[in-house]
């Protein structure tokens, strides 16, 4: 197995344990280990309901009609593989923190999460996005996909501003089928926007997920007097003595965060906060949980 | 108020000005970049802040910036002159001392005399001339005396003036000095100015104030700083001057507490063998009066001499006067009716304090005597003028009108004035007020009954001797005829008849002039029989004798010149004037036939004693000035149309000369500064 930047071979041998299994069922088209919410054709009675025209004379269950003179239809869960589909910021914000920036660290996420899925025979898409998409890698399940998304990884960096609800809206028609829907992105964006913009995935069955990718010094300011602050993204400068900040900007980003905490668990989207300074493998510990 | 920079060469500093400005403009732009992910929350953090950050920088940036200001005019160093006032640096002045040396000056505060003192300061203005200035120095007191007669650039020697000068126990006479310091600055070059240094005295400028001189700058420089407290022996007295040997004399001494606290000392009396004391308790500011009888037996001039207890300030403590007894009293007689001049003339001669001289009419201008008889006298014009300047000198005159006495006479002389001439009626009867007829003459008139008299001012002290009966009834006396005279204007009755006619009345100030209705001829009255008459006569005499003569004694002051007359032309070597038995040198003048000696000044007080021939001629007393007595200051005086100025005992000359340095108050402006910027910079980080 070549060696890749983000996918290295210690990562590969401790994912070994993990299996990519999400708690909620997405749908997918081939039957796989995975139940669907559809009504399928597997072997897992699933529940009746009465016929109705067009339906398949076949799934009729003559036992119940024998005994109630009714037609009812035995349903099986339909069993179906994964889409997940990934969406990573590539902002020129999450090019922050040191010694591992924002965007280094969901792209080993990002790696390892396209090695599960793939070792799973499910399929994985790939956006790169800031204020457009920039990349897009549609959804496949082979090793040479896997390969070009490393690739895609590797050669990623950040770029201009966050625009995260402009690249869902402009990325929905490019996902044709329902799965998991993955966004790595520390979030700089308005909220309402976002979760505007993520209304139609949740209308159209996917189970989503956020993951909120933070550096420390951006959940607490470091004392350092003084200083002028330049905007990664917009170029702006901010002068302001950080003991003045320092009592204030923690409420700040908290009120910010709690913001997209509550509206995600409004809307029953998974919600995850990580910090740069903790392994990324943990954040598997906790889908896993 | 003018502003000069003595560093003006450092004023290129003021562009430190700037350095807050820059400091506060570079200190914003020059903090480390920290590339931050997103600096929106700064944003907001920072908009919620900035309405209350940016006035507390704005304050900050204010009191750097007047801190630097103070700093940069610190090192300037500038200096204020008041009254638009420019140092002395270039202008050639003209100054006069006005030093005060009055005898409040001789006070003692710390360690030196309020005129040493004084002294000191005027050195140091001296000190501050440049040598094309000229000054003079002129001493308060009295007289005023200036060192030289105009103004001088040899300021050394009055430099040296100042060093050997010594005060004097004068009052001062301040408005007459600074008339003639600017009299001396009239015309002269450059700026002038006059230099008041003195102790403000209250009793002497409480009420004076300073007149402001038109181009003349006047610096009133206050020596002293506090009131010092003082007994003094302010006033002294003696009633009568010229007692006769074993009459009693009232001393009356008035001893005055000048201080804040109660006084407790004693007083002495020296007048003849016997000293007197007497202690006196004062309350502050309170003034007594202490009242010594003496009686003296043996005639001539006694010195009286009253002395306090020593105290701080001793020059005031002693006063003195002189108490001339006589041996017997000078009493002249013009005769003109027989009786009643008879009768005078055996009274007069019975008494043995009386010296009987009988005079004619044409004597009455040189008479000199204590009292002036004039029996049954009908009187002409010259006598009356001749008369009313006798009883302008204080004497006395009894006056018996004669039957013809015209009552125009009467008039003139009980009011003072000339007798009006016939052809003037109005004067006449303005002189007459009162009289029966301004142009008739009296007459005698006959009682229908007999008549007694009665005392018609029983608090009189004629009566005094006769309120035991010892002595008789002086109204017992029966008349059956008497001048028909009506009371003239302005008099007061002695003793009245029975039917309200005053038969004794007297015409007081100048002299006394009593006027006499009482007939003494046997057919009128028994009056001049009556044991009566004689004491009664004694008695009259003796209180209405001339009480003014050598009262002069008391008048004179430190720093007057004691004089002595002669008639004719008296030798050098015959007169001399002693001082506690040192001989003073005098000064001889002629004219007139006259001969007067006179001394400089008497610069000290106590007794003066005038020899004629190694005979004591006259004792003359010399009293310290008591207005200079009140050792209290005035905190501040007028000065004319600038209203109260104040006084300040610490006044520097120097900083007359060369202003107020401002570096104190620019230094504390700048200490308040970093205070205030300290303090603002704390509330400024807090939350």
């Amino acid at each position: 197995m070549p060696e890749f930047k983000y996918l290295r071979p210690e990562d590969v041998q401790r994912l070994a344990s993990y299996e990519f299994a999400p708690k909620i069922l997405v749908e997918g088209y081939l039957s796989g280990r995975h139940r669907s919410s559809a009504r399928g054709t597997s072997t897992e009675f699933r529940d009746y309901r009465q016929y109705a025209d067009g339906d398949d004379p076949k799934l009729v269950d003559w036992k119940v009609f024998a005994r109630t003179d009714r037609h009812y239809l035995r349903t099986f869960a339909h069993e179906t593989n994964l889409d997940c589909h990934l969406f990573l910021d590539s902002s020129a914000s999450m090019g922050f923190g040191a010694p591992l920036s924002k965007l280094d660290y969901g792209s080993f996420f990002t790696a390892a999460l396209c090695h599960l899925v793939l070792r799973s025979a499910d399929r994985v898409s790939l956006q790169l996005f800031d204020d457009q998409i920039r990349h897009f890698a549609p959804p496949g399940s082979t090793r040479g996909h896997l390969h070009n998304l490393m690739q895609l990884l590797e050669n990623n960096t950040p770029g201009g501003r966050t625009r995260l609800s402009v690249a869902l809206r402009r990325a929905y028609p490019l996902l044709r089928h329902r799965g998991s829907l993955v966004v790595v992105s520390d979030f700089f964006d308005d909220v309402g926007e976002i979760f505007a913009a993520l209304s139609p995935y949740l209308h159209r069955g996917f189970a989503i997920h956020l993951f909120q990718v933070l550096a420390p010094e951006e959940l607490e300011l470091p004392d350092m007097g003084l200083q002028a602050f330049e905007c990664l993204e917009t170029g702006q400068r901010v002068v302001a003595h950080t003991d003045l900040l320092r009592r204030e900007y923690p409420q700040a980003i908290q009120t910010h965060i709690r913001s997209i905490r509550e509206a995600a668990m409004r809307r029953r989207i998974s919600y995850t906060q990580a910090r740069t300074d903790t392994p990324f493998l943990e954040l598997f510990d906790r889908l896993q949980a | 108020m003018n502003f000069v920079l003595t560093n003006a060469g450092l004023l290129p500093l003021a562009a430190l000005l700037l350095v807050p400005l820059l400091v506060h403009l570079f200190a914003r732009a020059r903090p480390p970049v920290f590339r931050f992910s997103s600096v929106e929350f700064l944003r907001q953090i920072l908009r919620k802040s900035v309405r209350l950050k940016r006035p507390q920088s704005l304050l900050v940036l204010l009191v750097r910036t007047l801190l630097c200001a103070a700093l940069v005019v610190l090192f300037l160093k500038p200096v204020l002159f008041r009254a638009g006032r420019l140092g002395g640096a270039g202008t050639r002045k003209a100054v006069v001392l006005l030093v005060d040396a009055t005898a409040s000056m001789a006070a003692v505060e710390g360690t030196q005399t309020r005129f040493a003192a004084a002294c000191a300061k005027g050195a140091e203005v001296l000190s501050e001339l440049s040598g094309d200035d000229q000054a003079n120095i002129i001493w308060l007191g009295s007289p005023n005396r200036a060192e030289f007669p105009r103004l001088s650039v040899n300021i050394p020697y009055l430099k040296q003036v100042l060093r050997s000068a010594a005060v004097t126990t004068e009052a001062s006479d301040f408005g007459g000095a600074l008339a003639r310091a600017a009299e001396m600055l009239q015309g002269q070059p450059g700026a002038a100015e006059i230099y008041l240094i003195s102790d403000f005295q209250s009793s002497t400028w409480g009420a004076q104030p300073l007149v402001a001189l038109p181009g003349i700058a006047v610096h009133p420089i206050k020596i002293g700083r506090r009131d010092l407290g003082n007994l003094a022996v302010t006033a002294l007295a003696v009633d009568p001057v010229n007692p006769l040997p074993g009459q009693e004399a009232t001393v009356a001494c008035e001893v005055h507490n000048f201080s804040t606290e109660h006084s407790l000392s004693t007083l002495f009396l020296r007048a003849g063998e016997t000293p007197q004391t007497r202690e006196l308790r004062l309350a502050p500011g309170q003034k007594q009066t202490v009242l010594f009888r003496v009686a003296l037996t043996t005639p001539g001039e006694k010195a009286v001499t009253v002395a306090l207890s020593e105290d701080s300030f001793p020059y005031d403590n002693e006063r003195w006067t002189v108490l001339k007894v006589v041996e017997h009293l000078r009493v002249g007689l013009v005769e003109g009716e027989p009786q009643t001049s008879g009768y005078w003339r055996r009274a007069l001669g019975a008494l043995d304090w009386v010296k009987l001289e009988t005079l004619a009419t044409t004597q009455l201008g040189e008479f000199d005597g204590e009292a002036l008889f004039l029996g049954g006298w009908t009187g002409d014009a010259v006598a009356v003028a001749q008369l009313c300047r006798y009883l302008e000198r204080g004497g006395l005159v009894v006056w018996s009108p004669a039957a013809d006495t015209p009552a125009a006479v009467v008039a003139a002389l009980t009011a003072r004035l000339a007798v009006p001439a016939p052809a003037d009626p109005a004067a006449g009867s303005r002189a007459a007020t009162g009289a029966a007829d301004a142009g008739e003459p009296l007459r005698l008139e006959k009682l229908p009954r007999p008549l007694h008299l009665t005392v018609a001012d029983p608090a009189n002290p004629v009566f005094k001797v006769f309120a035991d009966g010892l002595y008789g009834d002086p109204t017992r006396a029966t008349f059956r005829g008497r001048a028909h005279l009506a009371a003239p204007a302005g008099g007061k009755a002695i003793l009245n008849y029975e039917d309200g006619v005053p038969a004794l009345a007297a015409f007081v100030d100048p002299g006394c002039l009593l006027l006499w209705n009482l007939p003494l001829q046997r057919e009128l009255s028994d009056w001049a029989v009556q044991p009566e008459f004689l004491p009664f006569l004694g008695e009259l005499l003796f209180h209405y004798r001339r009480q003014t003569a050598d009262r002069r004694v008391q008048r004179f002051a430190t720093g007057q010149s004691l004089t002595q007359e002669f008639e004719g032309e008296v030798l050098a070597e015959d007169v001399k004037l002693e001082f506690n038995g040192q001989p003073l040198a005098v000064r001889r003048q002629v004219a007139n036939r006259r001969t007067v000696f006179s001394t400089t000044e008497a610069r000290l007080p106590g007794l003066y004693s005038w020899y004629h021939r190694g005979a004591l001629l006259e004792r003359q007393a010399v009293n310290f000035p008591a207005v200079e007595s009140d050792l209290s200051t005035q905190a501040e005086i007028k000065v004319g149309t600038q209203g109260l100025v104040a006084l300040r005992g610490e006044q520097s000359i120097r900083q007359l000369q060369e202003g107020s340095p401002l570096w104190p108050q620019l230094l504390l402006l700048a200490v308040v500064g970093v205070v205030v910027e300290g303090l603002l910079l704390v509330w400024k980080d807090k939350p």
